[in-house]
């Protein structure tokens, strides 16, 4: 009898403290639940569909007006990005122009393929316009860059004839006279042995041997000194 | 018959006040779960309530009803939301509501006729 009553009340105990236990637990996920639910509807507590609605169309208006500043912003890089090579077209087309007055005027060395003439003139007979004809001659038929014994002829070369020789721009240069014509050499060739062309013309004249030779790579000197003009200066375009 | 009520009622105020101690964080993706829990819980603890009124109380039966229930109930809720049918978790609300409140209305009766009040 007392077994059974002790039985029944270790029974009644066991089962006791696993109620207790479990409505503890039952204590504490409610709390647990309520505290959390609680803080989470006042973090997001007047979220309601129309807010929700504002924040969406507030977000949207600043995306859209942000997808403009990058659109403008790219507008932008683009014309700079073409201004610059704009300046960098027009700085290249300058110093090729540059190059090309360069070249023009004689203030570079220039090399490539022409005409050289060897003109002797045993008798000093030739006179300013043989040369200034010969000049003429090579230049029509494209000559880029002549030059007498040495002597770079431009646009400012200027010649008389002096006792017995020619002068070139104040220095006296004598025969044989050796002209070198860079350009097409076929062409400059044709230009100067036409029938009835300069070479006849020089060569026909007592005394005088006229030799021409196509050469493959010529070269010409620059002028002695730049010549600094003190009177004309440029018109200013408008 | 007043012992009876004693221990859940000091266990149940242990519990409150562990809540409200140690303030434990659920993630926000999980309260739902925990929600559904809780009535899972609570369902188990009135029918064990009324069990032990109804003299058929088997302590071993309430532990693993306790924790089956509670964690199927949320287990159930989380497939809903994984295969798409969110609204499973209404199937567990209504099941649990109902199991709860007919635990509740049983427990009123008996402790009526216990009473000699009906």
């Amino acid at each position: 009898m007392g077994d059974i009553f002790h039985l029944h009340h270790v029974q009644i105990k066991r089962t006791e403290i696993t109620i207790g236990i479990i409505c503890a637990l039952v204590g504490f996920l409610l709390v647990n639940q309520l505290r959390v639910q609680r803080s989470l509807s006042q973090q997001l507590p007047a979220l309601t569909e129309q807010n929700l609605g504002q924040i969406i169309r507030e977000l949207n208006v600043e995306a859209e007006s942000l997808q403009r500043e990058v659109t403008d912003l790219r507008i932008k890089l683009y014309r700079y990005e073409r201004e610059e090579a704009d300046k960098k077209t027009i700085l290249n087309e300058a110093a090729q122009k540059l190059e090309n007055l360069r070249i023009v005027t004689g203030l570079v060395g220039v090399e490539g393929q022409g005409v050289q003439i060897q003109l002797d003139d045993k008798k000093g007979l030739l006179g300013s316009y043989d040369m200034l004809d010969l000049i003429q001659e090579l230049r029509t038929a494209g000559a880029e860059a002549i030059s007498i014994n040495g002597r770079r002829v431009t646009a400012r070369t200027a010649f008389r004839r002096r006792r017995g020789g020619l002068w070139i721009n104040g220095s006296a240069i004598n025969s044989p006279y050796e002209i070198r014509a860079i350009g097409d050499s076929e062409t400059l060739y044709q230009g100067v042995v036409l029938a009835g062309g300069i070479r006849d013309v020089l060569g026909s004249l007592g005394g005088v041997s006229f030799e021409i030779a196509k050469v493959s790579d010529l070269s010409i000197p620059a002028i002695g000194r730049e010549i600094q003009p003190l009177y004309a200066t440029p018109i200013e375009e408008e | 018959m007043r012992r009876l009520y004693l221990v859940p009622l000091l266990g149940l105020m242990a519990g409150v006040l562990l809540g409200f101690v140690l303030k434990i964080p659920i993630p926000a993706a999980y309260v739902k779960y925990f929600g559904i829990a809780v009535l899972a819980a609570l369902d188990s603890a009135f029918g064990g309530l009324r069990a032990s009124l109804e003299k058929n109380f088997n302590d071993r039966l309430f532990v693993t009803g306790f924790f089956s229930n509670t964690l199927m109930a949320a287990f159930i809720v989380y497939i809903g939301d994984g295969i798409g049918v969110e609204e499973l978790y209404l199937a567990a609300v209504v099941a649990f509501g109902v199991r709860l409140f007919r635990n509740l209305a049983l427990i009123r009766r008996h402790i009526f006729r216990s009473r000699g009040w009906e």
